[in-house]
């Protein structure tokens, strides 16, 4: 009777008490907002075009707390050119990298807060070149609002991403809330959308082009030429630079090979001045002696004129990452129980690219 | 009384009003057109105007209810 | 500020807070603030217009009914003095005066809507004409921002004094109460058409907050929204794709591109009307209802009294009844008597009246040519409608047709929508003779075959948006029969069990989001990796 009673009040609209009400109304959002996030889950950039953001991301989120010793923060000139794996193989460097294709310099920031939330690396490696480039790939910027974790410091990247780009007013909430750009795939959902389809190789990029693309033999342009980043540019450069001098972590700003043009070369000296104003450390691999010291066969190391392919980045990773452990005393965790998972994760990763990768090395048991 | 009449008549020739027991309008003796054909008659004839909102069933159910009508509107201004 | 956006949204919620934070006394003046400051957002100083006609048309009310009230004292005091004539005139000369001060108010109302919206079209045919008789004239046509819904105001406006006049309720002392039943929010946009014993007691009246009635309101905005949002602007594709290209389209798919605007038209006007009613529910207050179902409409008359209801009903107390009820027309109507005989001679005054009732409502709809025949047109199957009667009675007798029978109704339904969707190419197409050509080019070539080859498939949707679009279709025709049928959707529901109800408001929510029209159109193809 009792039972027959409570149900009827649970599953009929009969006048109840206040306090039902508001439980009741509470569940009516939390209802809503549990649809929200599963909608949110769903309808993002698609997985055919996201450059493993997902896996860069939420794989960054799932690293044991306090675990990584060199985060990685920045666009494809991060993760086309840094292979954790490889670090982990080589010299036992415990890293990862929260990049993804075109991350906008203005998010740079929080995108940093957000990396120092779980770890505590012993150094914060930022892409130089964010700051280097005219050409504005906006509606990248998803592949960052997509997968972030939402909290104060998301809303915060948003402001100063929509600050940085001209977006006023209403237009940003389709920052805030992405599924105005995004309810109108609808149509092309597929399976990649609603499962998670990616292995998490340490971070370590596997994508067709970087595996197969070689480039025609080509000169590395070194020049000494400072050419002008723009206001915006700037002003979040120094935004960063700012943040960073408050920090306890060590942070190095760092511009990887490239087979560019002067103008592009000189736009990375121009971020070099400025973040020496700060005395915050700068390494530019674009220097004649840093540059040689890869020993870059061009035609097999290069995807084009502004990434390496796999080949080419186990040369980058071998020499950068030689370098982050002199300069930050970066331990070798190999063997260590906590990192038992590594091995096996890299060594997947070795399976999966050995038909396209071309030098010997040594592989750890 | 005798002016309405006339009217009315002449509008429906095919109606004997004064020994009328049905209800005009309720029983579909006359339709609207003929309601705005004798409305117009009246209101020269009277020197009052009928507007939309006395256009009620009731006001024109029967000759008696007509005429009632027209010496309220008499009476005002 | 578009009513379908998500800003509006945002101004409502706050208007909603304040409104309901402010004592009960004092809520009417949140709405007349919210009402100016909407009407500020969407057209800046145009709000002069509507405060000056507001003030315009509040001093004639209040004229008119000095001059009334001073004549009625008079005419207490001394009718018994007074024979039989002198009354006559005494009543005639007030009448005159009271129509004096009328005409100014609703002239000046008229002019500034002639002004703001038909002047491009008078200079135009002015124009023309000139040219017909070879004087050629300049072009002064010029580009003004037309006051956001001037259409509408106005014609309260006239009702109100036009009211007054004809006493049917005391003239509003109280100068900012009028100016907000002129300028209410939810309705200046689109409509309904509110007369002033309808609503402004409404606004005025002290409401208190109410759960229920906020739920219901939403709700109802919610079905506006996806009447609109998933209905209306998705078909406007196919639509926009017919009518802009459409010489290389025949037979079917015009016709399609026809009914289809026919069907964006009412899903998208009548979901704004549903918003505009959820909003004011939210307040208290009830508006009209100006949508009925009306492609549940046996005949194109009944349409036009289940369509824009408030337009309809606007033009039968000022126009039409004023018009037929005149003297004028009583003469007309003796003398047409007695040339056509009483069948026709009894009607033909009506029917001029209610041509131009349907001049009128086309003119009404814009500007351009193309509306006057649209609104022609329905005059013209009205009235034969009412001619040919007899012609169908006999025809009805002949073939034994059983006139209470569902065969019967649904083929009346029928037939009154393709009419409708005839007219549909008037209101649509860019001019009168592309509209023409349109109709003929349906009629010569059917080419029935496009509805079945893919071509379906070339008008803007693929075949996902048209089962989405079919869906909806659907739905709202489910909604329509439930409501002919006398069925409280909202009540029905709320009936229900909570997780039942919960799935169904989110359901709708969740529709509107993710199959909405909205939003920058997302490319994948912007996302192709670039070279960085």
């Amino acid at each position: 009777m009792k039972h027959d009673r409570m149900w009827k009040r649970i599953t009929c609209n009969q006048p109840v008490g206040w306090l039902h009400n508001i439980i009741g109304n509470i569940g009516f959002f939390l209802m809503g907002f549990a649809i929200f996030l599963g909608i949110r889950g769903i309808f993002g950039v698609s997985n055919e075009y996201s450059e493993h953001a997902e896996m860069m991301i939420e794989g960054y989120y799932e690293e044991q707390e306090n675990t990584l010793d060199a985060v990685f923060i920045g666009n494809s000139h991060i993760y086309r050119y840094w292979q954790s794996a490889f670090a982990w193989e080589e010299y036992g460097i415990a890293s990862s990298a929260l990049s993804v294709s075109a991350m906008p310099g203005s998010t740079m920031k929080n995108v940093a807060i957000e990396a120092l939330k779980t770890q505590k690396p012993k150094v914060l490696v930022l892409d130089a070149t964010a700051f280097a480039r005219k050409d504005n790939a906006e509606k990248k910027v998803y592949l960052l609002l997509d997968n972030m974790k939402f909290s104060f410091n998301y809303i915060d990247m948003v402001e100063n991403y929509c600050e940085s780009a001209g977006v006023t007013g209403m237009d940003k909430l389709q920052y805030y809330i992405p599924i105005i750009q995004f309810h109108s795939r609808w149509k092309e959902l597929g399976k990649a959308d609603f499962v998670r389809t990616y292995p998490s190789y340490l971070n370590s990029c596997y994508m067709e082009s970087f595996l197969t693309s070689t480039i025609k033999e080509r000169e590395h342009r070194a020049t000494e030429v400072r050419t002008e980043i723009g206001t915006n540019n700037e002003a979040d450069l120094r935004d960063l630079l700012e943040w960073c001098t408050e920090q306890e972590v060590k942070v190095l700003f760092l511009a990887v090979p490239m087979l560019r043009s002067e103008e592009k070369l000189g736009m990375i000296n121009r971020v070099e001045d400025i973040v020496k104003e700060y005395g915050v450390d700068f390494i530019d691999y674009n220097e004649v002696e840093l540059y040689e010291s890869f020993d870059f066969q061009v035609t097999q190391d290069f995807q084009d004129t502004n990434h390496t392919n796999i080949n080419g980045s186990y040369k980058f990773t071998k020499v950068f990452g030689k370098y982050l452990k002199e300069q930050y005393g970066l331990m070798d965790h190999r063997g260590e129980t906590l990192y038992a998972s590594w091995d096996e994760k890299a060594r997947e990763y070795d399976e999966l690219i050995q038909e396209y990768f071309i030098y010997p090395r040594e592989v750890i048991d | 009384m005798e002016t309405l009449y006339k009217i009315l008549e002449e509008a429906r020739a095919d109606v004997d009003f004064r020994n009328q027991t049905g209800k005009l309008i309720d029983d579909g003796i006359l339709d609207s057109f003929d309601i705005i054909a004798i409305i117009g008659e009246i209101n020269e004839a009277f020197g009052i105007d009928i507007s939309v909102d006395e256009l009620l069933p009731e006001n024109f159910n029967s000759p008696e209810a007509m005429m009632a009508l027209i010496e309220k509107l008499q009476k005002e201004v | 500020m578009e009513f379908v956006s998500a800003i509006f949204l945002i101004f409502v919620a706050i208007v909603c807070v304040i409104y309901f934070a402010f004592p009960k006394k004092h809520r009417w003046v949140v709405l007349l603030i919210a009402s100016y400051l909407f009407y500020w957002f969407n057209s800046t100083y145009l709000a002069a217009v509507l405060a000056g006609m507001t003030v315009v048309t509040w001093l004639t009310g209040l004229m008119i009914e000095k001059t009334s009230d001073k004549a009625s004292e008079y005419f207490k005091e001394h009718q018994a003095q007074m024979t039989e004539s002198e009354r006559k005139s005494y009543k005639n000369s007030v009448t005159q005066k009271k129509k004096r001060i009328l005409l100014l108010g609703v002239l000046i109302d008229l002019g500034v809507l002639l002004f703001f919206k038909y002047h491009n079209f008078f200079l135009g045919n002015a124009a023309s004409l000139l040219g017909l008789f070879g004087i050629p004239m300049k072009d002064y046509r010029f580009d003004l921002l037309l006051p956001l819904g001037i259409s509408f105001y106005t014609l309260q406006a006239i009702a109100y004094m036009v009211d007054i006049y004809r006493k049917k309720y005391r003239a509003d002392r109280r100068f900012f109460r009028f100016a907000l039943f002129m300028s209410y929010f939810p309705q200046i946009v689109q409509g309904p058409i509110a007369r002033y014993h309808k609503l402004a007691e409404q606004i005025y009246q002290e409401h208190s907050f109410d759960f229920t009635r906020l739920k219901f309101g939403c709700q109802l905005i919610l079905w506006g929204f996806m009447k609109k949002l998933i209905l209306a602007d998705r078909l406007g594709i196919l639509v926009d794709t017919i009518f802009d290209n459409y010489t290389d389209y025949r037979g079917g798919i015009l016709f399609l591109g026809a009914i289809g605007f026919g069907l964006q038209t009412y899903a998208d006007f009548s979901g704004g009307m549903e918003i505009a009613r959820g909003v004011s529910q939210i307040f208290g207050i009830e508006l009209e209802i100006n949508f009925k179902q009306p492609y549940f409409a046996k005949s194109i008359e009944e349409f036009w009294r289940r369509w824009h209801i408030t337009l309809g009903t606007w033009m039968k107390d000022y126009i039409f009844y004023p018009l037929s009820l005149s003297k004028r027309f009583a003469n007309l109507s003796k003398k047409a008597r007695k040339l056509f005989g009483n069948y026709i001679g009894k009607k033909l005054p009506s029917f001029l009246a209610m041509f131009l009732v349907y001049f009128l409502v086309g003119f009404w709809h814009g500007s351009s040519w193309k509306y006057v025949v649209y609104g022609v047109w329905n005059g013209i199957i009205i009235t034969s409608g009412i001619l040919l009667a007899p012609v169908y009675q006999k025809g009805i007798a002949l073939f034994h047709v059983k006139e209470d029978s569902y065969g019967w109704k649904f083929f009346q339904m029928v037939r009154t929508f393709l009419l409708c969707s005839l007219g549909r190419f008037f209101s649509r197409a860019g001019s009168c003779m592309i509209a023409f050509s349109m109709i003929r080019n349906m009629f010569l070539y059917p080419r029935t075959w496009e509805f079945f080859d893919g071509t379906l498939l070339t008008l803007g949707l693929d075949a996902k948006d048209l089962t989405v679009l079919a869906a909806m279709i659907i739905l709202l025709l489910l909604v329509d029969i439930a409501h002919e049928r006398g069925v409280k959707i909202r009540e029905s529901i709320a009936s229900q069990g909570f997780i039942f109800r919960w799935l169904i408001y989110w359901t709708a929510f969740y529709l509107v989001v993710i199959f909405g029209m909205y939003g920058p159109a997302y490319d994948s193809s912007s996302f192709i990796y670039q070279q960085f």
